[in-house]
């Protein structure tokens, strides 16, 4: 740019446009140069490779934690603050993302137009030189008898149908330009690359991953909490974040694999399952069994499956029988929770639940609780025996129904069951970005299978009274086309065999 | 017109041998077995097909070593006939591996596909290897490159063997690893690894042809092998300050039983190939000038004496692991019968392979180079195995963020795995740029595809032997 002679500047102001856009050309200049997007690529790489040596506090508070414990806060500061324990997010690291992004769409926008001239290039009429270069033969056809179709069944055999795209009284051109889609293969790539990153960046400012709650079978939630970092003494961060509808947990399974020798159970999960129902508005919008791989998704955020909590007091289920009466009735109650029993003075609690009582004379027994006879004031009940004082306290098992009876107390108690209620632990995220990173990700694979597995060919048979002559250009793949070159000369010599190649 | 062909010159005429029949009845055994595995029954532990299923797994592991050996015997005799042998031996190891796999899917009702832990990856990964690379024979006419490539089918094989009982059978796998994806993730991984190791073993080819120095090759290797050795002593030297008392321990203990018990003299013995290594690297870069020219001499001795040390080491610590067992209290302890970390192993034996072909490299590189077509098309055909190693890489990349997105709320959480899969992506992102805008090719193509295969290996293997993270299923612990 310079200003125009009309309107005479002074000195000063007019050399800084000139200045500016000089300093813009190198810029320019520097920007576009593939080897520094090559240096990048490079040291992103190399970047990269810190992160995964000094083990990094990214999703992980713990790590964070370790660290402020083992530095003292002072110096986890610090690394902190260097980028040294969250590289990926330092501001170094996306400083390099952002200029690999600056040279991809400096370079992107500086070869369009020599690009888009390639893709676009329509040459159906060649040049003379076109039929001279190493990819073409020229042939003296001494049978007068050929017609042009069979000429041109030949060349869409090996170049697809041809266009015949000069055709005067002594000449006609087969042409055919194949795979110029090829040339916008890096236009894709680049754009995809670019796309993703975009995704990246609005799920950063925009969105969460790392959103928690626990809800308890039976009960709902429309609040969560989103674990924001950890202060310098090591303290996790978190911020409340309310949703616009409610969750409700209505049911929570845990599925452990069999030992497949033995038939046991043992403590390998095979299933964790949540059926949440969503709450929108008062009602029920939506009911479904999440799984591990398998998350609800509703109103723009994501609910996984991620953790679960057992409830500390279970509810036991008892039946219970009056000594010597068939007279039986069900009793629900809580451990630690005393309950008393008709025609009697002392009161009863369960004290304990093993969900698989085990002696190790007898083996396992399956699941179990212990009752303790306790007084009015709470002390526990005891008698005399051999001149001790023993507390009263039995077992009752729920495999073993008539175990209790030969204690022979006022009550028999058997053991229908015991229901433990279960949290679910939920990871909340909410990424508006998520499909923008898809979008960008099928960009990136569909540009490479272009630019990758297609090559620009361009091939020009012409044939004329006296022979025939063949040029072609290929700009990738060159071995590949040259072998198909090579097959087609054959064929054609196969075809017309008084054709006699002329070495050019 | 230049007559090149992208294939190479056909065999001579004087062998008028039926290699295709035998080609055709390799893939028609493979399928017979599988059909016979297949309808044998799954009921009983282990059930009749699961041992068939393991069967043909072991008898692929012999032929791929079979092969090995014979592309080894064409590598230093340079007779066609033995590349044939070695190239029928890969096709009928493929076929048997097939069988195995497709036999052992079936065992879970092909509701688990047979890449769900550490010794099964092992099993994938070798045969998408032995799948590419007779791919590419195919494809190329050539077999120079199975001396190169086979023999990682053949350690990932023989380091699958070595597992531990328990895991060789059909895991319980984790909620987490219960999706769809776990199939075409892995799928895309094992190709991509498998095309760049044939880029790897083209790019090596290229270089023995195009000329370059056997003792450059050789130096660079020794200080390949060094840097090897020193990576994972460095454990016990930072974390213990006990190098070289420490040192025998890295081999033969350790790590997973409570009391570490060296193999006597094993270390001692990596140590000085360790600095064998080091010298006959030191030597040939310490001769580079006129005056001390002579130094360079010395290197292919003390490679070979490192080469022996690291041999003896080796037989040391495998008599040593013949007559150790696992923890019978813990077997969810030990991953390897041999008491051994899985990846510590995997590179000793890597490495020890590696230098046995630079040996032989050295000492027939005339015979090899003559024997193999221009240097060109080798360049040529490296380049192509990156480019479907690079999209498939990609994919990798896409489809695990997709599954991560649905199992682990993010699709990218900078895990070791992700990351190093990244800076894979990254390196051959560089060669391609270098390639088609830069104009590189020849040397400095395979350079970069000598070196990205070394980054492939860490991201396979490395990875999990250094550094932890969320792709914890084929840790050893």
């Amino acid at each position: 740019m310079t200003s125009t002679p009309e309107t005479p500047a002074p000195a000063a102001t007019r050399e800084t446009p000139a200045a500016l856009a000089r300093l813009g050309d190198a810029l320019w200049q520097i920007l576009t140069n593939v080897k520094l997007g090559v240096f990048w690529l490079l040291l992103l790489a190399t970047l990269s490779i810190i992160g995964t040596i000094i083990p990094q506090t990214t999703g992980s508070i713990e790590t964070l934690q370790g660290y402020v414990a083992r530095l003292g806060p002072e110096r986890a500061d610090l690394y902190n603050r260097l980028g040294l324990l969250d590289v990926y997010h330092s501001w170094w690291f996306l400083a390099v993302l952002v200029l690999m992004c600056t040279s991809i769409a400096a370079v992107s926008i500086d070869r369009w137009p020599r690009i888009h001239g390639e893709f676009s290039s329509d040459e159906p009429v060649p040049p003379p030189q076109r039929f001279g270069g190493p990819l073409s033969k020229k042939w003296t056809l001494l049978s007068a008898h050929t017609r042009l179709s069979d000429f041109q069944a030949l060349f869409s055999r090996f170049f697809g149908a041809p266009q015949i795209s000069h055709v005067g009284e002594k000449e006609a051109v087969l042409y055919s330009n194949r795979g110029r889609w090829t040339r916008m293969g890096v236009y894709f790539v680049h754009v995809g690359i670019l796309t993703t990153s975009a995704g990246a960046v609005l799920g950063k400012f925009w969105g969460f991953t790392n959103g928690q709650t626990y809800i308890r079978e039976g009960s709902s939630s429309d609040s969560i909490v989103i674990l924001s970092g950890v202060s310098p003494q090591g303290e996790v961060l978190t911020r409340p974040h309310e949703l616009p509808f409610a969750v409700r947990c209505d049911d929570f399974e845990v599925q452990f694999y069999d030992d497949p020798k033995t038939g046991e159970k043992t403590r390998n999960p095979s299933l964790f399952r949540s059926r949440l129902t969503i709450l929108d508005g008062g009602r029920e919008a939506m009911t479904r069994d999440i799984f591990v791989n398998d998350p609800l998704r509703y109103g723009g955020y994501t609910f996984y499956q991620a953790s679960y909590d057992e409830e500390q007091e279970p509810l036991v289920r008892l039946a219970v029988q009056t000594a010597g009466t068939d007279e039986r009735f069900p009793l629900i109650t809580k451990i630690n929770e005393p309950f008393q029993l008709a025609g009697e003075k002392l009161r009863y609690v369960v004290r304990g639940y093993e969900e698989n009582f085990e002696i190790p004379e007898a083996g396992v027994l399956g699941p179990a609780v212990g009752i303790e006879m306790i007084q009015e004031d709470g002390t526990p009940a005891t008698v005399k025996e051999e001149g001790k004082e023993r507390p009263l306290r039995f077992l009752v098992f729920q495999d073993y129904p008539d175990f209790d009876a030969r204690r022979e107390g006022r009550h028999i108690f058997r053991l229908e069951s015991v229901e433990k209620k279960f949290s679910t632990g939920l990871q909340v995220a909410k990424d508006p970005g998520v499909w923008v990173v898809w979008t960008g990700s099928a960009l990136m694979v569909f540009g490479m299978a272009l630019a990758f597995f297609l090559s620009h060919q361009k091939s020009w048979l012409k044939i004329t009274a006296e022979g025939a002559a063949f040029g072609g250009v290929v700009h990738k793949h060159r071995l590949a086309y040259e072998n198909k070159v090579a097959a087609f000369f054959e064929a054609l010599e196969k075809e017309f065999p008084a054709a006699r190649g002329i070495e050019t | 017109m230049s007559e090149a062909t992208l294939t190479a010159s056909p065999p001579r005429p004087e062998i008028q041998f039926p290699w295709k029949i035998l080609s055709a009845l390799a893939a028609v055994a493979g399928i017979a077995l599988t059909a016979y595995g297949a309808a044998l029954s799954k009921e009983g532990v282990p059930s009749a097909r699961f041992e068939w299923s393991s069967g043909l797994l072991s008898a692929a592991a012999f032929i791929y070593l079979g092969a090995f050996a014979l592309y080894l015997v064409h590598l230093a005799r340079g007779s066609d006939l033995f590349s044939r042998l070695g190239s029928l031996a890969t096709q009928a190891g493929l076929a048997l591996h097939t069988a195995g796999l497709l036999v052992r899917w079936t065992l879970s009702g092909l509701s688990q596909p047979p890449w769900t832990n550490l010794y099964e990856s092992l099993v994938y990964f070798a045969w998408g290897i032995a799948a590419v690379y007779v791919f590419f024979e195919w494809r190329t006419g050539n077999r120079a490159a199975g001396a190169f490539v086979i023999p990682t089918a053949v350690l990932m094989m023989g380091l699958a063997a070595l597992s531990a009982s328990h895991s060789k059978e059909i895991p319980q796998i984790m909620p987490a690893l219960q999706s769809g994806w776990i199939k075409i993730h892995v799928t895309f991984a094992c190709i991509a690894y498998a095309a760049f190791l044939v880029a790897f073993g083209f790019a090596i080819l290229y270089l023995v042809k195009d000329g370059v120095r056997s003792a450059f090759l050789l130096a660079v290797y020794s200080a390949f092998a060094a840097v090897t050795f020193l990576s994972y002593g460095l454990g016990d030297v930072l974390l213990h300050a006990e190098f070289p008392l420490k040192w025998p321990t890295i081999i033969g203990t350790g790590e997973l039983l409570s009391a570490p018990k060296p193999v006597p003299y094993a270390g001692q013995f990596f140590l000085v190939a360790f600095l064998l290594y080091g010298t006959a690297a030191g030597l040939y870069f310490a001769g580079k000038s006129e005056a001390r020219k002579r130094l360079q001499d010395f290197g292919p001795p003390a490679f070979l004496a490192a080469f022996l040390a690291h041999t003896a080491g080796m037989i040391l610590a495998a008599r040593h692991a013949a007559t150790t067992h696992p923890i019978p209290m813990r077997p969810e302890m030990t991953l390897l019968q041999w008491d051994v970390n899985a990846y510590v192993l995997a590179l000793t034996v890597l490495v020890w392979m590696g230098s046995l072909l630079t040996i032989l490299l050295d000492w027939r590189a005339a015979k090899l180079s003559e024997g193999l077509p221009r240097a060109k098309l080798l360049d040529e055909w490296s380049y192509r195995a990156v480019l479907i190693g690079l999209p498939l890489m990609t994919l990798n990349l896409i489809t695990g963020a997709i599954w991560a997105n649905n199992a682990w709320g993010s699709y990218w959480s900078w895990d070791p795995k992700e990351t190093w899969a990244l800076i894979t992506w990254l390196v051959y992102a560089a060669y391609i740029h270098t390639r088609i805008v830069a104009g590189w090719s020849g040397r400095k193509s395979a350079a970069i595809a000598v070196a990205g295969f070394g980054v492939v290996l860490f991201t396979y293997l490395g990875v999990n032997l250094f550094l932890s993270g969320l792709h914890s299923y084929g840790s050893p612990q």
